[in-house]
């Protein structure tokens, strides 16, 4: 039995760190950046109420699995006239979701989020390079003479950045494999 | 052997194209090279899936929003901090 001291501060200690990671990929599926903070309200309360029933491990899927329901009903709630049906619910709901199957948007949802933490660990000059060309669509020659550096200097940085970006994705996708 | 035939042919070899890869993506190497490191994609297991992920990757960079504002966070880490204080 878990003292609701222990609780609290176990909730925390899972929560508070995914905040910034919850609220971008919220942000992603809602029209305004007050719809997504309320999402992620709603997400909190919900892993609150259900964290007895966490295993403890892997708390940032967890975290979006709860996100992305609350987001479904959420989408429920706005419009009762689209779920007035039930067999159309499954259907519908995948509509609101994403035009992709629900399980295909919730792996892009979790691949999305590893290399946005992969993206923040980046270094500073790395992750410049990524957001001219990858963001901002800036070919080499256009990021060098933005940054002030050779466009050989672009292509290493790109080339290192994005093989960390990568490796931060099979580490990811083995530990899911491994759960 | 297919190493052999690949510089018998004047093919890229797997090192050459996963040197080539990140340029040949972003469409920063000519048509003929690109052409080459394509053939050589499609039809190599090791290089074909590795151009794969990578292309999904420059698909989830481009798909990410942008930062999120401070004050948000901070508004939800009070909400989480009354939440648990219940």
């Amino acid at each position: 039995m878990t003292t609701p001291s222990r609780r609290h501060e176990r909730f925390a200690a899972v929560i508070e760190p995914e905040l910034p990671l919850l609220l971008r990929v919220a942000r992603s599926i809602t029209p305004t950046s007050h719809d997504a903070e309320d999402l992620v309200q709603d997400t909190i309360v919900r892993a609150y109420r259900n964290l007895d029933r966490f295993d403890g491990r892997h708390p940032r899927a967890w975290l979006l699995t709860i996100l992305r329901n609350a987001n479904i009903n959420r989408a429920r709630k706005k419009r009762p006239d689209l779920f007035a049906e039930p067999d159309a619910v499954v259907e519908r709901t995948t509509l609101l979701v994403s035009s992709e199957q629900p399980e295909q948007t919730i792996i892009d949802t979790m691949f999305d989020a590893t290399v946005a933490t992969a993206l923040d660990a980046l270094p500073d000059d790395f992750l410049a390079v990524v957001q001219l060309v990858d963001l901002g669509d800036c070919s080499y020659a256009e990021a060098a003479q933005r940054l002030e550096i050779p466009v050989g200097t672009v292509m290493s940085r790109l080339h290192r950045a994005r093989s960390r970006l990568r490796k931060e994705i099979a580490e990811s996708e083995l530990e899911r494999v491994e759960s | 052997m297919m190493r052999l035939l690949d510089r018998l042919l004047g093919r890229p070899s797997c090192s050459e194209v996963m040197e080539l890869l990140q340029a040949y993506l972003d469409g920063e190497i000519d048509a003929p090279q690109a052409k080459a490191v394509a053939k050589h994609l499609d039809r190599c297991s090791n290089c074909g899936p590795e151009a794969e992920v990578y292309r999904r990757l420059i698909a989830s960079i481009k798909r990410q929003p942008p930062e999120p504002e401070p004050d948000s966070v901070d508004r939800l880490r009070i909400f989480l901090a009354d939440l648990n204080a219940e």
